[in-house]
This record gives C-alpha cells, sequence and structure tokens, in this order.
C-alpha cells in the first residue's frame, strides 16, 4: 500500500472575516466574474500550496474538489429569474461547479486531471485520489461549500517511500489529516483510512 | 472497498450498458429509429417568454406526477437496460451537471445539497454501495467511466455503475442561450455552415467489471446481456442477448484522459486536445496508428470543432474513421460520455453505422465524418470536450476483433 504524507493544508472553516479582501491583496486585484464559491476555493487552495512551499501544482498532481452545495446562491438565483430571462452569461458561468477548475488552473498555474467531485464522507473522495493520482504528483483535494459560515478545506499530499513511521491506526477520518502538519496516511486492503 | 496487495492493473470491461434518448426509449427502439428513419430533427423548446431553440428531448417522457415521479422510472428502466447494474453495494457514478434543476425549477425540488438527489437515485436502485457525484460539466460522464475503471483495475471495486443523466430542464439550455452558444438549426458537426450546440437529453447506464473472476482467472463469460434482443455480429457470427444466456464480455477499458486546460473556460484548446489524445493513447498502451475509429466531441460549434480537429491531427498522423453522434441525441452534456458510448457501441455490435452527414463540409478542416461502418474496429477513441477547459477521453478495445 502506498503512503501520503501531507504537504500542507488549507484550512478556512470559517475563513477569516477579511479572506476576500487577502486574496484581492494577493492577486494584485479583486478576481474578475468568478463567483464567490469560486473565490472561496481559490483562497483556500493557495493556501494550502502555501503551507506546502509550493508556488504552482505539477501538472502531474489531481485536483478533485468536493462541494455538497456548489455555487448555490448565484444558481438559485439564476433559476428564479428564469421565469422572465435567460440567465446572464456571468451568472451561468458561475452558476456551474465546473467553472471553479479553469480558475484553479490559472492561478495555481497547472493544467492537468481535475473534476468536481463529491460524496458523503470525505474519505471516499480521497480514498478515489489515492487511487487515481500519480504517486509522485501528488493530489490537491478540497472540500469547499458557502454555508454555514463557509468552508474551504484543502489538502495537498504526494506518494512517500520513506515514511517515519507506518500508518496503522484507523483515522476517524479525514479531521486527522487536517490537524497536524506532515501527517502521513494510508489505505489498508479494506479501504480504511490509517494513520501513523 | 477493498485493496489487494498487488495493484497491477486488471482488465476492466463493459458487461452492459443501456440508453435512453429522443432516438426511443431503450437502444433497440434507437437502432431501429436510426435505420428506418435516419438522423432525428430536433424540435422546439420555450425556454423563456420569447425564447425558442431546437432541442432533442426524451421520447418517452412521462407525462403524470412530479419531476421525481418521472424521473424514477426512466432511470430504473435504464439500469434494467444495462443488466441491473451488479453487485448492489459497488461503487454507483452519476454523471450530470443538471442533476435535478428540473425539480428545482418546479418548485418541487430545494438546493442546498446537491448529492441528496444522487443518493434518493441510489434508494430507487436500492444501491447500498458509495455514491460520487461527478459533475465536470460535458465532460462528467467519461471522468466517471474513468474513476471507476481506475477503481476496478486497482481491486478496489470488482465492479461499479455508471449512470449519466440529463433530464427534463429549461436552465441548461437557457444558460446555453444566454451565452449564445446554441445553434438555430439542426448541429452540424464539422460543417463550414456550423452554428453551435442543440442540446438533448437522455438517461445512460454503463455497467463495468473486472475481467478477473474469485478465482483470478479471466472470468471471459460472467453475464448474460439484458435486453434480449439479438444483434447479427459484423462478422456474420451471431450472437443473442438472451436472458440467462452467457456472453463473453466484449468491450475493455484500456485507458482515459482528462486534461483542463484554464486558458477558455468555455472553449477547447488545441494543446490540450493534443496532450488529452497523447495521454489516453499512453494510458492505454497503444500507438496512434492503432485507433480505428474516434468517437469526436464535433458538436457543431464554431471554434471547437476546429480546434479539436487541429489538435487530434498533431497526434494522428492520417486521422482515422471519425464519427459524431451529436446530430442524434443532441449534447447531452454531463451524460454525454456515457450516452454517446452506449450509442456507438450498439451500433458496432448491431452492424447500423450510425447514419453522419457531409452535406457542408469545412475545407479547413480537410476532413470528413465516416459514412460507412470501418471495415475493423479494434481500438477506439471515445473523445469529450467540456465546458469549462475539460478535455478527456477513453479508448476502448474490442475484445473480439481478434476472432474476426
Amino acid at each position: 500500500m502506498k503512503v501520503w504524507r501531507v504537504l500542507g493544508r488549507g484550512q478556512f472553516q470559517p475563513p477569516p472575516a477579511d479572506w476576500r479582501e487577502a486574496l484581492a491583496r494577493r492577486l494584485g486585484q479583486r478576481p474578475r466574474r468568478i463567483g464567490s464559491w469560486a473565490e472561496l476555493a481559490l483562497a483556500g487552495a493557495l493556501a494550502c500550496l502555501d503551507e506546502a512551499g509550493e508556488t504552482t501544482l505539477p501538472a502531474s498532481a489531481l485536483l478533485s474538489l468536493s462541494s455538497l452545495s456548489g455555487p448555490e446562491t448565484v444558481l438559485l438565483g439564476s433559476v428564479q429569474n428564469l421565469a422572465s430571462e435567460l440567465p446572464m452569461p456571468i451568472a451561468f458561468l458561475q452558476s456551474q461547479p465546473g467553472q471553479v477548475l479553469p480558475v484553479l488552473a490559472q492561478h495555481l498555474r497547472w493544467s492537468g486531471n481535475g473534476r468536481c467531485l463529491t460524496t458523503r464522507d470525505p474519505v471516499d473522495a480521497l480514498r478515489l485520489a489515492c487511487l487515481e493520482a500519480d504517486p509522485a504528483g501528488g493530489l490537491l483535494l478540497g472540500w469547499v461549500d458557502e454555508a454555514s459560515g463557509g468552508k474551504s478545506l484543502w489538502l495537498r499530499a504526494a506518494a512517500t517511500a520513506s515514511a517515519e513511521r507506518t500508518p496503522n491506526r484507523e483515522a476517524s477520518g479525514i479531521a486527522e489529516l487536517m490537524d497536524s502538519p506532515g501527517r502521513e496516511f494510508q489505505f489498508d486492503r479494506q479501504g480504511r483510512l490509517l494513520v501513523a | 472497498m477493498s485493496l489487494p496487495a498487488d495493484q497491477a492493473r486488471r482488465p476492466v470491461l463493459v458487461a452492459g450498458y443501456g440508453l435512453a434518448s429522443t432516438l426511443g426509449a431503450d437502444l433497440e427502439s434507437a437502432i431501429r429509429h436510426l435505420v428506418t428513419r435516419g438522423i432525428p430533427a430536433p424540435q422546439s423548446r420555450d425556454l423563456v417568454p420569447g425564447e425558442s431553440w431546437p432541442h432533442f428531448p426524451l421520447t418517452a417522457p412521462i407525462d403524470a406526477g412530479s419531476w421525481y415521479e418521472r424521473a424514477r422510472p426512466l432511470i430504473e428502466q435504464v439500469v434494467a437496460q444495462c443488466g441491473g447494474g451488479g453487485d448492489r453495494s459497488a461503487p454507483l457514478f452519476v454523471a450530470s451537471s443538471s442533476i435535478n434543476i428540473g425539480a428545482v425549477e418546479l418548485g418541487e425540488g430545494a438546493g442546498g445539497d446537491c448529492l441528496a438527489f444522487s443518493e434518493r437515485l441510489a434508494g430507487w436502485l436500492d444501491w447500498s454501495g458509495p455514491v460520487f457525484w461527478i459533475n465536470t460539466a460535458c465532460t462528467s460522464a467519461i471522468n466517471a467511466l474513468a474513476s471507476a475503471q481506475r477503481l476496478i483495475e486497482a481491486g478496489a471495486a470488482e465492479s461499479a455503475l455508471v449512470l449519466g443523466l440529463e433530464i427534463d430542464n429549461r436552465y441548461s439550455a437557457a444558460g446555453f442561450a444566454g451565452m449564445q452558444l446554441l445553434s438555430p438549426d439542426a448541429p452540424q458537426p464539422l460543417a463550414a455552415g456550423r452554428k453551435g450546440l442543440v442540446l438533448g437529453e437522455a438517461v445512460a447506464a454503463i455497467w463495468l467489471r473486472s475481467g478477473i473472476g474469485e478465482e483470478g482467472r479471466p472470468t471471459g463469460v460472467p453475464f448474460s446481456c439484458p435486453t434480449g434482443i439479438p444483434y447479427g455480429h459484423p462478422t456474420g457470427v451471431p450472437f443473442s442477448c438472451k436472458k440467462n444466456q452467457p456472453t463473453p464480455l466484449r468491450w475493455r477499458l484500456r485507458g482515459g484522459a482528462n486534461v483542463v486546460d484554464g486558458r477558455d473556460p468555455a472553449g477547447a484548446s488545441e494543446a490540450a486536445v493534443k496532450a488529452m489524445a497523447e495521454q489516453a493513447l499512453r494510458s492505454a498502451g497503444i500507438d496512434a496508428h492503432q485507433i480505428d475509429l474516434i468517437k469526436l466531441q464535433a458538436a457543431g460549434s464554431p471554434h471547437n470543432d476546429g480546434a479539436e480537429i487541429a489538435g487530434l491531427r498533431q497526434v494522428f498522423a492520417e486521422l482515422p474513421a471519425l464519427v459524431s453522434l451529436k446530430p442524434l441525441l443532441g449534447h447531452t452534456l454531463g451524460a454525454a460520455g456515457a450516452a454517446e458510448l452506449a450509442l456507438l457501441l450498439a451500433c458496432l455490435e448491431a452492424g447500423t453505422w450510425p447514419p453522419q452527414r457531409n452535406d457542408d463540409p469545412d475545407p479547413t478542416l480537410a476532413t470528413r465524418l465516416a459514412e460507412i461502418q470501418p471495415a475493423s474496429v479494434r481500438y477506439l477513441l471515445a473523445v469529450i470536450l467540456g465546458f469549462g477547459g475539460g478535455h478527456a477521453a477513453l479508448v476502448l478495445e474490442d475484445t473480439w476483433a481478434e476472432r474476426a
């Protein structure tokens, strides 16, 4: 079984009060036309790469974003207006979860295998990503929702050939991978998430 | 899902497939439509007051009841078409860019939890396995198939069911209309006068399973095709898909690729198409010259059709036979990868080539769609290009081709 090491985490839950302003300062300007959900995703992903010490995401990295509600605010508003008019192009684009992928691609300077894939248990998304990801390029996984104050949780991990300790204790969930940097984990034959 | 110590790649085979579309409630109806009536004409649909656009609706809509009451039997019968999907504790992938937005439009559904509809659907099917919802716009189903393939290859599952859904809603078409991406006429892939997309509705199911049985030997003869419809084999060797009559699995997923390119959120990139094709071939372990057929995206988009052909030309010294299914199904968005694959495989097995039009070929593309079935199709490349910079492809192998 491959052992993975957490290289970085982005943990906005909830995001800081000034997260949008901080993102604008970082990018040099407010992101244009991407909607608040995509901005939240971007802010968390950049914070994750910061901790990993990366300025770009390698092309061989798998990017997978999970969201239970997606860009719900824009979507529901746009659907409501459908009684009288076509959606405005920007509103329609912002209502499509997949549109976050080119945004992330631009700002992470990445082009590769990416998707919006949602599961009820975050561990299922992680397990699948570990099976699909190139071990060297690793993976960047995110869980982003605007509800309840907002959440943008990100995990950057890559396979390691030299684990400090063999992960052998079943984790209670994704949260254990987020609680300290450098956490090592693997999935056992039964698909259980094990940590060191 | 269990993970074996040896994660060598196990063969992944198509165990069954089903489709409900504008061509009919099932694949038998679809084939019959193509044989007797050819390319369907789109119908007009009112999106908002004063705005009507062509589209390809499901031909067997169920008129009574709520959106959910109409969707449920549709999904159940398509899953039944593909053989039921096998082990209900296996992974279920739902590929859809619209999910239940049609219900939300009608005030019958609420937002807040986009996974809830996929789980509700799983409940209709008595599905206990993990549910994955993939939404990468048009590449959703292709990506779902690729992920399911990887799960099975790695031994984390013995089978998986992939459902592609684009069901009755106005929002998708209205959005594309607002972005001026729709055609006022029937779709014209690769044509000089192509004007854009015509969307369609579809429910498609593809059941994948490992080609290795419990004893570690290739299964080869594990399933009975559910449709009960005999198809003629191109080589003249008949095979029948009658219930309870085991039939060797035929189509193997060899590999695939997905490349997200951030430069144009609404358009295809020639460079990304090239990268996608190269990676798909590499993952399949074959060379470009071995591809006998490419199922294109070719939706009739003024820009994307050209980018697709230009990108493929950088990989294929000579383009193999090309086919587009958009004029037959419409662009079924998140379901497209599964819907088009189901129809194509059915056509190949039936020896019924999907009708193609070359009335007005674009001279700058210097290519045409194949109007007759290639003499032999061992390897095919299925391409879907997606809204959001997605470029996805699968390579399939006809394992029967060597017998021909």
